[in-house]
C-alpha cells in the first residue's frame, strides 16, 4: 500500500501519517481515509486522482488544515497541524497554504485585485509588488484587476484563484478540481500557469483531479481507492495515467 | 401544497420566526397592556367609589358653573331644610379640602404629585366615605385620624402627636385612630386626615359650611325621586344629584387621568407596533429573495402567481395570528408589570381583578395580524412577479438604483413633511392625526430615501472604521453597502426611534431654556416658595414670611379659575399689588400692577387684551363661581405670561373665591442682601411649615430642570421599546445575511481569516447600518423637534442639545455592538468545509 519512505524528508512541504478519517458512526461509519502516509516533496507538482468517493478531497482538506484528521498527524513544513488549536491553524492557512477551489473562490464584493490581495491583507502583510505584477501578468490579468467576479468569466475568476493562492507566496498550494468547470483552452492556460509557478519559481502544488490531461502537467500523481493510496506514477503522460486507471479499475474487478 | 410550502420555510429559519415574532409581541403586548390595565384600574375606581358612596342616595353640592375645583360649599343652613324633605332618612354634611402631614422626622408625608385630603368626620357611617380600621373617631377639637398606608410608613402609633398644615396654617392633634378610604389602603399615595367636622370647618375656612351634603333615602323610594324632591327646596346654585352620578363623577376625574395614560402608552405601542412593521416588511423581503430560485422553480413547474401570494400571505398570517396571541398574553403580564410599578413608587392602585375584555383582545390581534400582513403584502408580490426562468439563473442582487425609485422616495417624503408641516401649522384638520400620518410618511420615505443613498453614505460612516478596523472592517463596510435597499430598510427601524428621542430631547431643552430664560428675565424675586407636594399650600406660609428679618417684597401668586365672556375658563392670578413689581417684571405696556390695589380691577396680558380689543379703562366681565359676574375695570396691560395671563389683587382674589390656597410665593431680600441670606431668612420663618420648600431663583431653575428631565427619561424608557425592537430588526437581518453569506464566510475563513476578525466583519457591518439608522434618526429628530418648537408658542427658545445628539449617535452604533452579537457568533463559529462546500 503505502509507498514513499515516511517522515524522513526534511525538504517536504507537506505531510500526512497514518491518516485516518471516519464520518459517522456505527453502522453508518464511511472510512473516507483509512491509513495514509504520504510526503509531498517541495517544489513538485503533485495530482491525486481517484474514484467519486475516493478520499481526494477529504485528504486535501485535512492537509490543508481546512479539516481533522480522525487519527494521525499532518505537517505543513515543519508545523504539525493536528496539534494546533484552531486560531493556529488559522494563521497556518493563511501564511502557508494557497486554495484554490473548485466553484466559488471570489467574494462577490471585492474586485479582482482585491480577491488577489485578500490573504496579505487579512495577515496584514506588505505586497510583495513585483511578484504580484509576475503573478498577474502570467495570468494574463493585467486588465481585469477591477472588475468585479460577476463580471468575469469562469476562466477568468479561477486565474484570479490561482493569483490569488500564489500571490502570498505559500509554501504549498492545493487546488481541489481547479479545471473541473472550465473549457479545455481555459483549463490548458491555468495548468500551464501552475507548471510554471513549480518550474520558474519552485512553488509546490498538490492538486485534485479526474481529468488525465490535467494530471499530465504534474510531476508525480497518487491514485487513492477507498481511502488508500493504490499506486503512484512519476513523470506521467496522459496515455500512461489512463493505462494505469484502466489497471486499477481492472484490479478492482 | 401553499399550505405544505408556507409550513416548510416557517420552520427552515427558526431564529427569524422567533425575531418577526417577538417585534409583534412587543407591539401587540403594548397594545393589549395599555387597554388591560385602563381597564383594570378604571374597574378598580368603579368598585372603590361604588362601594365608599353605597349609601348614599342622593348628594347636594354647589353647581360646577365655572370648573368643578370651584364648585362652591353648601351652607349648613340648607341641612334642615334637606332634612326635612319627604323621603329622607339622614343627611349630613360632609368637608373636604387639603392637609398636609407632618412626620416625626419633621419633613412632610407624601410625595410630589399624589394629592394630602382633608376630611370632616361624619358620624353617619353610610355618609362616611373613611372607614375606621382602629382606635376611634375623633370626637375632641384637637383629634385627629389618619389612612393606615401613611401611619405605617411615618411610623404614627395611637396617642402620639401629629403636626398637620391645613390651610389656616399648622396645627397640633392628637392621633386617635387609622382609617382607609373605603377598601382601599393606600389611594394612590394620597396621605388622608380626618377632623371632627367643627375643627375641619375651621381649618378649612368653611365656618358654617359644608363641601356637599349626602343624603340616605327611607326605604322605597327611588335614588332620582329622591334627587327631584330635595333640588326643589335648594336655592339656586346648588344641584341634587343622585349617588350613583356623584359616584360617576368621582371616577371620571380619575377615569380621565387613566384614560391619559391609556393613550401615551396607545401611542408607544403603535410606534413600536410600526417599527415592527418594518421588521416583518424587511424580513419577507430578504427570504424572498433568498428564495428567488425556489419559487422560479415553483412557477416554471406551473405555479399560479395567485398561489406564490397566497404562500407567503398565508405564512404571514401564521406568524401573525400565532404572535398577536402570545402578545395578548404578554399584554396582561406588562399591565401587572405596571401595576407592580405603582406600587413600587408608592402610590398604588386600589385592586381589582384583571379585566381582559373582549374589545381589548379583538383590538390587539387585529392590530397584531393586520400589521404583518400589511407589511407581508408588498414582498408577497414581489415574490409572485420572480419569472419562471429565475430557476435557472445565478440570484442576482437586484440594481436598486433607479430615477423612478428616487422620485417615489423623493415624493413621499415631501408628502411626509408636507402633512406635518400643515398639521401643525395650518390649523387645517387634526393636528394629531396630520402630524401623526406625516411622520409615517415621513419614516417611510426616508427609508426608500436611505436606501438611495445608502451607499456613499456607508462608505462616508465606515471611513474611519476602515482606517481602525483594516481588513475586517472594509469587508463589513461593503457588506453594509452591497444590499442599499436592505441595509435602508434595517438601518429605519432604528431611524424612527432615534428620530423620536432627538425630536422629544430637543423639545425638553428647548423647553428648558424658554423658561430658564424667562426667569432670568422676568423673575426679580431671590428666593420662591412651593409646596414639596407641588400642590397649592396654606397661605398662612406667606403670611409667615412676610416681615422675615431682611426680606422686603413678598407676595403669594394664588391661582383660580374663572368664565370669561367667550364662556372659556381662564386661570386668574391674586397677587400683592404693593410688591409684586419687585419680584415679577411682567413687561408692563400700559397701567401698572400697582393701581390693581383698587377694587374691582384686573391686569391683563397683551394678546388676549388684543384680541378682545381691552385697553387701560375697557370693563372686562369675568363670572367667579362664588360671586357671580363681576365687571372687571382693566387696569394694566403686560406682555410676559410667566405667571399667567391675568392677574387681580389679593384682597378681590379673597373676596371672589371661597377657597384660598397660594400656588408659589415670591420673595426678595433688601438691597444687597445675597440670594442664600435671603433663602436662609424665609426658611427660618418657615421652620413650622415643612410642607413648603425655599428655592434660590438657580435652584428654582434646577428643580424644573429635573421635572423636565424626569418627563424626558419617562419617554426615553417608553421610547426604549421601540429601539429594542429595532436590534432585533438588525439581528434579524445580520442573521439572514449570514446565512446568505455562508460559502463567502467560509472562504474567508479557509484563505486565513481568524474567528475574531470574522465576528469583528459583522460586527463592523452591524455598526454600520446602525449609524446609518442614527444618522437619519437625528437628521429627521432634528426637523421634527425644530418644527414642533417652532409651533408651540409658549417655547420661544430653540435650543439644540449638541451634546445629547451625539451622545444618541454614539448609542445608536452601540445598539449596532448588540445586535451584532449573536449574530458574529454564530458566523464565527460556521465550520469552515461545511461553509465553503454550502450551495
Ligand atoms: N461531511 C461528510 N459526512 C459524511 N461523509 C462524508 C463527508 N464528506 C465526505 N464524506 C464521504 O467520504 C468519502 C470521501 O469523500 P471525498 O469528498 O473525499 O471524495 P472525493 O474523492 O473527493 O470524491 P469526488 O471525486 O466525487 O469529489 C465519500 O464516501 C463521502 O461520501
Ligand atoms: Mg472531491
Amino acid at each position: 500500500m503505502a509507498t514513499t519512505e515516511p517522515s524522513i524528508d526534511q525538504a517536504a512541504a507537506a505531510r500526512i501519517e497514518d491518516g485516518v478519517k471516519i464520518y459517522g458512526a456505527g453502522d453508518a461509519e464511511i472510512r473516507a481515509l483509512d491509513g495514509v502516509t504520504r510526503a509531498f516533496p517541495a517544489g513538485r507538482f503533485t495530482a491525486i486522482m481517484g474514484p467519486s468517493g475516493s478520499g481526494k478531497s477529504t485528504l486535501m482538506h485535512c492537509m490543508a488544515g481546512l479539516d481533522r484528521l480522525t487519527s494521525g498527524t499532518t505537517w505543513i513544513g515543519e508545523v504539525e497541524l493536528s496539534a494546533l488549536g484552531e486560531k493556529a491553524v488559522t494563521g497556518v492557512r493563511r501564511d502557508k497554504v494557497g486554495f484554490i477551489f473548485q466553484a466559488f473562490n471570489l467574494l462577490p464584493t471585492l474586485t479582482a485585485l482585491e480577491n488577489i490581495r485578500l490573504p496579505l491583507d487579512i495577515a496584514g502583510r506588505d505586497v510583495d509588488q513585483a511578484w504580484l505584477d509576475q503573478v498577474v501578468t502570467s495570468l494574463e490579468l493585467e486588465d481585469r484587476l477591477r472588475h468585479r467576479p460577476g463580471e468575469l468569466s469562469g476562466g477568468q475568476q479561477q486565474r484570479v484563484a490561482a493569483a490569488r493562492a500564489f500571490a502570498s507566496q505559500p509554501a504549498i498550494v492545493f487546488a481541489d478540481e481547479p479545471t473541473g468547470q472550465l473549457d479545455s483552452h481555459s483549463s490548458a492556460e491555468l495548468l500551464s500557469f501552475m507548471r510554471r509557478a513549480v518550474d520558474e519559481f519552485s512553488q509546490t502544488i498538490v492538486m485534485v483531479t479526474h481529468d488525465p490531461n490535467a494530471a499530465s502537467y504534474s510531476d508525480d500523481v497518487v491514485f487513492l481507492s477507498d481511502g488508500k493510496i493504490v499506486d503512484e506514477l512519476a513523470a506521467p503522460t496522459p496515455t500512461s495515467i489512463l493505462d494505469r486507471m484502466k489497471g486499477l479499475t481492472a484490479a478492482e474487478r | 401544497m401553499i399550505w405544505r410550502m408556507a409550513n416548510r420555510n416557517l420552520r427552515a429559519s427558526p431564529l427569524r420566526l422567533v425575531l418577526i415574532s417577538l417585534a409583534i409581541i412587543l407591539g401587540v403586548g403594548f397594545v393589549g397592556g395599555a387597554f388591560v390595565l385602563g381597564d383594570t384600574i378604571n374597574k378598580a375606581f368603579d368598585s372603590l367609589f361604588a362601594k365608599v358612596d353605597a349609601g348614599v342616595a342622593v348628594q347636594v353640592q354647589g353647581v360646577a358653573s365655572v370648573s368643578d375645583s370651584q364648585r362652591q360649599p353648601v351652607p349648613a343652613s340648607l341641612l334642615p331644610k334637606i332634612q326635612a324633605v319627604d323621603g329622607v332618612a339622614t343627611a349630613a354634611g360632609s368637608i373636604g379640602g387639603t392637609a398636609t402631614i407632618v412626620g416625626t422626622n419633621g419633613k412632610a408625608v407624601g410625595r410630589a404629585g399624589p394629592p394630602t385630603l382633608g376630611f370632616g368626620w361624619v358620624n353617619d357611617p353610610s355618609l362616611n366615605s373613611l372607614r375606621l380600621v382602629s382606635g376611634r373617631a375623633p370626637t375632641a377639637p384637637n383629634d385627629v385620624v389618619i389612612d393606615t398606608h401613611t401611619a405605617a410608613t411615618a411610623k404614627f402609633a395611637l396617642g402620639q402627636q401629629v403636626r398637620v398644615i391645613t390651610p389656616s396654617g399648622s396645627g397640633q392633634y392628637t392621633l386617635v385612630g387609622l382609617v382607609r378610604f373605603g377598601t382601599s389602603d393606600n389611594l394612590l399615595g394620597a396621605t388622608l386626615t380626618g377632623f371632627t367636622m367643627p375643627t375641619a370647618q375651621r381649618v378649612f375656612g368653611l365656618e358654617g359650611q359644608y363641601t356637599r351634603i349626602g343624603v340616605t333615602g327611607n326605604q322605597g323610594v327611588l335614588d332620582s325621586v329622591l334627587a327631584h324632591r330635595v333640588q326643589a327646596v335648594l336655592p339656586s346654585g346648588y344641584e341634587a344629584i343622585t349617588g350613583a352620578a356623584a359616584t360617576r363623577q368621582a371616577t371620571d376625574q380619575f377615569n380621565s387621568i387613566i384614560g391619559l395614560l391609556r393613550d401615551v402608552l396607545l401611542v408607544f405601542a403603535g410606534i413600536s407596533l410600526f417599527v415592527g412593521a418594518f421588521i416583518i416588511f424587511n424580513s419577507f423581503s430578504i427570504t424572498i429573495a433568498q428564495r428567488t430560485r425556489q419559487v422560479g422553480l415553483l412557477r416554471a413547474v406551473g405555479a399560479s402567481r395567485g398561489s406564490v401570494v397566497g404562500e407567503v400571505v398565508l405564512e404571514a398570517l401564521i406568524i401573525g395570528v400565532v404572535a398577536s396571541a402570545i402578545g395578548v398574553g404578554f399584554g396582561i403580564l406588562v399591565a401587572i408589570g405596571l401595576e407592580k410599578l405603582f406600587d413600587l413608587i408608592g402610590a398604588s392602585l386600589p385592586r381589582a381583578p384583571i379585566q381582559v375584555q373582549a374589545r381589548t383582545v379583538i383590538i390587539s390581534m387585529g392590530v397584531g395580524i393586520l400589521v404583518t400582513l400589511a407589511a407581508a403584502l408588498r414582498p408577497a408580490i414581489h415574490a409572485s412577479r420572480i419569472p419562471p426562468i429565475a430557476a435557472m439563473r445565478e440570484v442576482t442582487e437586484a440594481g436598486t438604483r433607479s430615477l423612478r425609485r428616487l422620485v417615489i422616495a423623493i415624493a413621499v417624503t415631501a408628502l411626509g413633511v408636507g402633512l406635518v408641516l400643515v398639521g401643525l401649522f395650518s390649523g387645517l384638520g387634526n393636528p394629531y392625526a396630520l402630524l401623526g400620518l406625516g411622520a409615517l410618511l415621513l419614516f417611510i420615505g426616508a427609508a426608500l430615501l436611505t436606501g438611495q443613498i445608502a451607499r456613499p453614505l456607508a462608505s462616508v460612516i465606515g471611513a474611519p472604521f476602515v482606517w481602525i478596523g483594516r481588513v475586517p472592517a472594509r469587508l463589513g463596510r461593503q457588506n453594509a453597502m452591497r444590499n442599499p435597499t436592505r441595509t435602508a430598510q434595517t438601518a429605519t427601524a432604528l431611524t424612527i426611534g432615534v428620530a423620536l428621542v432627538a425630536a422629544a430631547t430637543i423639545f425638553a431643552s428647548s423647553l428648558y431654556a424658554t423658561f430658564a430664560g424667562q426667569l432670568d428675565a422676568r423673575l426679580l424675586a431671590q428666593v420662591a416658595v412651593q409646596a414639596t407636594n407641588q400642590q397649592p399650600f396654606t397661605p398662612a406660609a406667606a403670611a409667615a414670611i412676610t416681615g422675615a428679618p431682611g426680606i422686603v417684597a413678598v407676595s403669594p401668586l394664588r391661582e383660580g379659575e374663572v368664565r370669561d365672556t367667550h364662556r372659556d375658563v381662564q386661570t386668574v392670578g391674586g397677587v400683592n399689588p404693593a410688591t409684586i413689581l419687585e419680584l415679577y417684571n411682567p413687561g408692563l405696556k400700559q397701567g401698572s400692577l400697582r393701581d390693581l390695589a383698587q377694587p374691582g380691577t384686573i391686569a391683563v396680558q397683551e394678546d388676549y387684551a388684543k384680541s378682545n380689543h381691552l385697553t387701560v379703562g375697557s370693563t372686562l366681565p369675568m363670572f367667579f363661581a362664588k360671586t357671580g359676574v363681576q365687571p372687571l375695570r382693566v387696569a394694566a396691560i403686560f406682555s410676559d405670561s410667566t405667571l399667567g395671563h391675568f392677574f387681580i389683587s389679593l384682597s378681590d382674589y379673597e373676596r371672589n373665591f371661597s377657597t384660598q390656597q397660594d400656588t408659589i410665593v415670591l420673595a426678595r431680600g433688601a438691597d444687597g442682601m445675597s440670594p442664600q441670606k435671603a433663602k436662609q431668612s424665609v426658611s427660618a420663618a418657615l421652620a413650622a411649615y415643612p410642607n413648603v420648600t425655599v428655592l434660590t431663583k438657580s435652584e428654582y431653575k434646577d428643580q424644573v430642570n429635573s421635572q423636565i428631565n424626569q418627563l424626558l427619561y419617562l419617554v426615553y424608557t417608553l421610547l426604549g421599546l421601540a429601539i429594542i425592537i429595532a436590534v432585533f430588526g438588525i439581528v434579524n437581518t445580520l442573521a439572514l445575511s449570514i446565512f446568505e453569506r455562508t460559502r463567502e464566510i467560509g472562504l474567508l475563513r479557509a484563505v486565513g481569516m481568524s474567528r475574531w476578525s470574522t465576528r469583528l466583519m459583522i460586527l463592523w457591518e452591524a455598526i454600520i447600518v446602525a449609524l446609518i439608522g442614527g444618522v437619519v434618526g437625528l437628521v429627521l429628530g432634528a426637523f421634527i423637534g425644530i418644527v414642533i418648537v417652532e409651533r408651540v408658542s409658549l417655547i420661544t427658545t430653540l435650543a439644540v442639545p449638541w451634546g445629547s445628539l451625539i451622545v444618541f449617535f454614539v448609542l445608536a452604533g452601540v445598539a449596532g455592538v448588540i445586535a451584532a452579537i449573536l449574530p458574529a457568533r454564530r458566523a464565527a463559529r460556521l465550520n469552515v468545509l461545511d461553509a465553503i462546500q454550502a450551495e
